[in-house]
């Protein structure tokens, strides 16, 4: 893919205006730069608050570099906080969810891409419909399903829905890998003597793990910062996710806002996040259009 | 102007993307902390830019006013969704064949030319897609506005989820807001059916003139 980019570059710029491609050169490096800054900047800034000591914080003029620094909002976290559980947790109903996720729908989108059964069309403008609508108009069903089930502060109560709530774009980016991916394959591996179930876990899976990866990241990110069930479902204390836990840190007083703790928390709440978009980049921007476009 | 960036090749491009993506893949919720500090109206960054600047002399109230509190959101809202928009329209864009562009270069026409009669016109169920996820989403947010106002300053940035969360967790009054629930359900089905026969237009339209 970067090669068809690079030579469609190439005939863009026709070496004759050196000028104005001069010209041009500069004002996209501003406008590369002026992206990069308007996108980090207002995570650098937390992460630098979380680094200032109190008086830093609320001194006015603000203080931009700042000469001392402390780790003692982190620490804080820790010790007046179970911020440890708050991770374990938000990990522990991500990762779980993630691997549901997987091992629901690649049989789902397979199936779909392979069977072709009738009706295919109807049933993925469902799915793709279902993925609309936001979390707000599911949350008061779903408490009452989680209350009749007695679920409420139990992990299952978050994996559940955030399962079903991304299957629908698991389902939509294995699909449309599993199209790309030549037929004959199988059919010489049942040639070769493989059944049905050999292929489809000797040959197959294999080949599925990238796009496996791919659609693991983004059902991790989006059940990693899901809000309003994770709000609505979890009131124990030992149970929170970061998101939820982070948006509630308050001071002694009302009066009392902990800047520093906010920043810190949301430094180590976003801190994963932020590793996997560094390495996954590519795949996450992959698996995005393939579910958003091809859908 | 994000996405036809993204779509040019240099040196640190994955850098650069990296960043662009960044706050999507972010927490909202977090994001709204970030948000909530850069605006505040003591000790934010934002009104100490301005007061260096010399435009204003003591703090802006930005999440204490109706109407501030409202475009701090929504800018807020801007930074962490065309991040999406940026990647679906990229997309778009590499699927457009560069012979087009090369072709309509040597009939003589300019860049701005190319752009609106290729880019424009090739991308547009891209777009009309983007607009109506775009769309969706931004009716349902909760998150961002929760942590950042609180729906505040009296109700100024109550937007419908945050009043049908209200109703149910604070009021629980859960008939009054499963009635809610299915109005805006309906009301969002409407949008949708009308982005999908726009969408549909656009379709033709495209075929049309590639």
């Amino acid at each position: 893919m970067a090669t068809t980019i690079q030579d469609r570059h190439s005939t863009e710029a026709p070496p004759s205006k050196s000028t104005s491609a001069r010209i041009g050169e500069i004002l996209r490096w501003i406008a590369i730069v002026a992206v990069v800054i308007f996108c980090l900047a207002p995570i650098l800034w937390q992460l630098l608050t979380s680094f200032k000591v109190n008086e830093d914080i609320t001194a006015v003029p603000t203080v931009y570099f700042p000469t001392r620094f402390t780790l003692e909002h982190y620490t804080q976290l820790f010790e007046r906080r179970p911020f440890w559980r708050y991770i374990l947790n938000s990990a522990f109903v991500s990762i779980v969810s993630t691997l549901f996720c997987l091992a629901l729908g690649t049989p789902a989108a397979y199936a779909l891409a392979r069977l072709r059964p009738r009706g295919q069309k109807a049933i993925l403008a469902g799915v793709l419909i279902v993925t609309l609508f936001p979390g707000v108009l599911l949350f008061l069903g779903l408490l009452e399903v989680i209350q009749l089930f007695r679920l409420g502060n139990n992990y299952l109560a978050l994996i559940i829905p955030y399962t079903a709530i991304n299957l629908p774009l698991t389902i939509l980016v294995l699909r449309s890998f599993f199209e790309q991916l030549p037929k004959d394959l199988e059919d010489a591996a049942k040639v070769d003597g493989y059944n049905t179930t050999q292929m489809l876990t000797k040959i197959l899976l294999p080949m599925t793990v990238p796009a496996l990866v791919t659609t693991g990241i983004l059902t991790f990110i989006f059940a990693w910062n899901e809000f309003i069930f994770a709000l609505t479902f979890i009131t124990d204390e030992n149970m929170k996710t970061i998101p939820v836990a982070a948006s509630q840190l308050g001071g002694a007083s009302s009066f009392e806002i902990p800047y520093g703790a906010i920043a810190a928390a949301t430094v180590l709440g976003t801190l994963p996040l932020v590793i996997l978009v560094l390495f996954f980049q590519r795949k996450i921007v992959q698996g995005l259009t393939a579910g958003a476009v091809k859908g | 102007m994000h996405r036809l960036i993204l779509n040019h090749a240099f040196r640190g491009r994955s850098f650069v993307r990296t960043s662009a993506i960044l706050p999507w893949a972010l927490p909202t919720a977090l994001i709204g902390l970030a948000w909530a500090w850069i605006f505040n109206d003591q000790f934010g960054v934002v009104n100490d830019i301005l007061r260096r600047l010399g435009l204003i002399e003591t703090g802006i109230n930005w999440l204490g006013e109706p109407t501030l509190a409202l475009l701090a959101v929504i800018f807020a809202d801007v930074w962490k969704t065309t991040p999406f928009i940026s990647i679906l329209l990229l997309a778009g864009l590499q699927s457009i064949s560069p012979d087009l562009y090369e072709a309509h270069a040597l009939d003589g026409a300019s860049a701005w030319q190319s752009f609106r009669r290729i880019t424009v016109p090739l991308l547009m169920p891209q777009i009309v897609i983007s607009m109506l996820f775009r769309f969706a989403q931004a009716f349902g947010i909760f998150d961002l506005i929760q942590v950042m106002t609180g729906g505040g300053p009296g109700g100024a940035t109550e937007v419908v989820s945050l009043y049908i969360y209200a109703t149910i967790m604070r009021y629980l009054d859960f008939g009054y807001g499963a009635a809610l629930v299915v109005v805006t359900f309906l009301l969002l089905v409407l949008a949708v059916a009308i982005a999908a026969f726009l969408l549909n237009r656009s379709r033709k339209h495209t075929t049309g003139v590639a």
